[in-house]
C-alpha cells in the first residue's frame, strides 16, 4: 500500500482487495488463457496468409497431360480450346526436351528420351479469381483428345479450404471458451470479494456509498490483474514465437508460428489486443457481477 | 427532519422488538435515547439511519418517505447521517486518516480538500499526532474519536452515536457529550442512544425513552426536563434545546483531556459533501 497516497482517485482501494489471495493466483490462470488465445490468434492468422499464398500460387497453375501419342494438329486444337477458355490466362506446351528434363529425376538422364513413350505437357496459368467451369473443360478436351489429363489443384485446395475453415472454427471456438473460462473466474473471484469484505461493504452503504463506488474497486482490481495476466501471457506468446519461429526454420518444421517475424505488425497488434481484453473483459465483469450482487443486499 | 409514524419492527417470525413507535426530531434538536439493555435502541437507531427497514409503519427523513425512495436517494440520505457505531467499526487497513476520509471520498469530495481538513479535524480531536496509525495501534478512546471524527467530518444534518458512553469513564463521557454538543451548535441535530438514564438525565436535552419496544417518558429523570418529543405532538419542545450551557458544568470545563483547539469543530467538506 506504499504511495497509495500518490494514486488518482480512481484507482484508490478502500477495501484491501490487494491484500486477497485470489489476487495471487487469477493474473497467472489469465495469463495461461491469453498465452492460449495469442498463440491461437497466430495458427488463425497464419492460417490465412497460407491460404491466400495458395490461392495464388497453386490455383493458378495446372497441368494438362496429352498422350504421347497425339497428333500435332490435335494439339493444337486442344492448345486453342483452353486459350479460348474465359479465366485461362496463358497455355504454353511443353518441348519434349523440358518434359524430359522434369521428368529426369526419376527416370535418369541415361535414359533417351526418343525412345520413351512420353506425354505431351501444357503448362497452363488461370486467373484465380475467375471460376473455370472445370467439368465442361474436361470434356471439351476430352472430345478432342481422349485420354487429356487436366490435374486440377482447385479441387483439392478446396478440401484443405474446407479443413482451413474447420480449424479457424475450433481456434474461435477456443478463445470464445478461453474468454468465457476468464469471465467466469474473475465472476467467482469477485463473487469472494464480496463476501470477504461484507462488513466493510456493509460500512460504504452506511456511509452512503452508491453501488458504483464499491464496483469501482473491484473494477480497478480486476483491471490490475487482467492486466498484469495480460502482459504475461502475452510476453510468454512473443517468447515462443521468438524460439519457435528458429527453431522451426532450422528444422523445416511447418509450425505455424514460425512464419512470422516478430516485426510482423499483425503479431503485435495481436499481442496487444489480446492483453487489453485480457484486462477489459475482467474489469467488465467484475463490474457487471459486483453491481448485481450489491442490487440484492439491503 | 426525522419522523416516524406507528413504526413496528419485527425479525422473521419473532415477537416485535419495537411496536408503534412515533417520534419527531426537529432540526438542530439534541436527543437522548435511553433504555436498558436489549430495549431496542440500537434497533430504532438503524431504521433511522437506514440499516433496517421497519415491519410496519411510517418512517420520514429530512422530508423523504423512505419506504417510497429507491436505492440511490436511500445512500444520498445517508450521506446525509454521521453515525458512530457501538463498536466503531472503523476500517482496520486505513490509518486514521483515510478511516477519516472515508465519507468524503464517498461523496466526491477534491483530494485537496480532504488533504486540508481531515488533518484539521483530527487536529481538533487532539489526534494530529495519529494521522498515519492504524485502528489496531490506537487506545480505545482513540479509536472511538476517530469514529467520532469520521461521523462529523461531512457535517452531517444528523448526528447518531450508539451508545458513546458504554464503556468509558464518567469525564470522558462528559467529555464526548460537550463535543456533540458544539456539533450540534453548528446546527447538526444530535440523537445519543444510551442505556444509562442517570446519565443522560444530567443534561437538559430530550429524552426519547425505550421501554419493552414502546416509547415512553422517562421514569428516572428527576430534575431533567420530561417532554419528549413523543409522536410529534410538542413541537414547541426546542425550547429545551437553546440551554445546553446550563448543563451540569462542575467538570466539564476541567477535562485534562480536552481536545485543544478552536471551540468550533472547522467545517469540513460541507459544501461538496452534498454532491449526489
Ligand atoms: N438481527 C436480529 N435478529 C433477531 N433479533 C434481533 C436482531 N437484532 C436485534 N435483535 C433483538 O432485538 C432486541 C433489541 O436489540 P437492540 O440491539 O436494539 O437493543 P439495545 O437497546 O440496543 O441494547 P444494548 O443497550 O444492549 O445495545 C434484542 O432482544 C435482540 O435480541
Ligand atoms: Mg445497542
Amino acid at each position: 500500500m506504499i504511495g497509495a497516497a500518490l494514486l488518482p482517485r480512481q484507482f484508490r482501494l478502500d477495501l484491501p482487495l490487494r491484500r486477497d489471495a485470489s489476487g495471487r493466483f487469477l493474473p497467472w490462470i489469465i495469463a495461461l488463457m491469453v498465452y492460449l488465445a495469442a498463440v491461437g490468434g497466430i495458427a488463425l492468422i497464419w492460417l490465412g496468409d497460407t491460404l491466400n499464398q495458395w490461392d495464388e500460387s497453386l490455383t493458378s497453375k495446372l497441368t494438362l497431360q496429352i498422350p504421347a501419342d497425339t497428333s500435332a494438329a490435335r494439339i493444337d486444337m486442344v492448345l486453342g480450346a483452353l486459350r479460348q477458355t474465359k479465366g485461362v490466362v496463358w497455355a504454353y506446351l511443353l518441348a519434349p526436351e523440358e518434359t524430359a528434363k522434369l521428368l529426369e529425376p526419376w527416370l535418369g538422364s541415361s535414359v533417351s528420351i526418343a525412345t520413351l513413350p512420353l506425354p505431351r505437357l501444357v503448362d497452363v496459368r488461370v486467373d484465380p479469381h475467375v471460376a473455370i467451369d472445370y467439368a465442361t473443360l474436361r470434356q471439351q478436351l476430352d472430345t478432342i483428345v481422349q485420354g487429356a489429363q487436366l490435374d486440377n489443384n482447385g479441387t483439392w485446395l478446396a478440401g484443405v479450404r474446407e479443413f482451413a475453415l474447420r480449424v479457424e472454427g475450433v481456434i474461435t471456438a477456443g478463445v470464445l471458451a478461453v474468454t468465457a473460462l476468464i469471465v467466469t473466474i474473475v465472476v467467482f473471484t469477485a463473487r469472494i470479494g464480496l463476501a470477504i469484505h461484507r462488513t466493510i461493504i456493509e460500512l460504504l452503504h452506511l456511509l452512503g456509498a452508491q453501488d458504483s463506488y464499491i464496483a469501482r474497486q473491484f473494477q480497478v482490481h480486476a483491471l490490475g490483474l487482467g492486466l498484469r495476466g495480460g502482459v504475461i501471457g502475452g510476453t510468454a506468446a512473443f517468447a515462443t514465437v521468438v524460439v519457435l519461429g528458429p527453431a522451426a526454420h532450422m528444422f523445416a518444421l511447418p509450425v505455424p508460428i514460425a512464419a512470422y517475424g516478430i516485426f510482423d505488425w499483425r503479431l503485435w497488434l495481436l499481442l496487444i489486443v489480446t492483453g487489453l481484453a485480457a484486462g477489459g473483459v475482467a474489469m467488465l465483469t467484475a463490474r457487471i457481477t459486483v453491481l448485481r450482487q450489491l442490487a440484492r443486499m439491503p | 427532519m426525522v419522523r416516524l409514524e406507528n413504526v413496528g419492527k419485527r425479525y422473521g417470525t419473532d415477537a416485535e422488538i419495537l411496536h408503534d413507535i412515533s417520534l419527531t426530531l426537529d432540526p438542530g434538536g439534541f436527543y437522548f435515547l435511553t433504555g436498558v439493555s436489549g430495549a431496542g435502541k440500537t434497533t430504532l437507531l438503524k431504521i433511522i439511519y437506514l440499516a433496517e427497514t421497519p415491519s410496519r409503519g411510517l418512517v420520514s427523513l429530512f422530508d423523504t418517505d423512505v419506504s417510497a425512495a429507491d436505492r440511490a436517494t436511500h445512500n444520498a440520505l445517508r450521506r446525509r447521517i454521521g453515525i458512530v457505531f457501538q463498536d466503531f467499526r472503523l476500517v482496520e487497513h486505513l490509518t486514521v486518516r483515510d478511516n477519516v476520509a472515508l465519507p468524503l471520498r464517498i461523496a466526491g469530495a477534491a483530494e485537496r480538500e480532504i488533504r486540508e481538513n481531515v488533518p484539521e479535524l483530527l487536529g481538533w480531536m487532539g489526534l494530529e499526532d495519529k494521522l498515519n496509525y492504524h485502528p489496531a495501534q490506537l487506545s480505545g478512546g482513540e479509536q472511538q474519536r476517530v469514529a467520532i471524527a469520521r461521523a462529523i467530518v461531512r457535517r452531517p444534518d444528523l448526528l447518531i452515536a450508539d451508545e458513546p458512553t458504554g464503556n468509558i469513564d464518567d469525564e470522558i463521557a462528559m467529555l464526548l457529550v460537550r463535543i456533540f454538543e458544539r456539533i450540534n451548535r453548528l446546527g447538526t441535530t444530535v440523537l445519543i442512544a444510551t442505556h444509562d438514564v442517570a446519565f443522560a438525565s444530567r443534561f437538559s436535552h430530550r429524552h426519547l425513552h425505550l421501554d419493552r419496544g414502546g416509547l415512553s417518558a422517562p421514569k428516572t429523570a428527576p430534575g431533567a426536563p420530561a417532554a419528549a418529543a413523543l409522536g410529534g405532538s410538542s413541537p414547541s419542545s426546542g425550547a429545551a434545546n437553546l440551554d445546553q450551557d446550563s448543563a451540569p458544568r462542575d467538570r466539564a470545563e476541567a477535562e485534562p483531556e480536552a481536545p485543544a483547539g478552536p471551540a468550533d469543530p472547522p467545517a469540513p467538506g460541507d459544501a461538496s459533501a452534498e454532491a449526489q
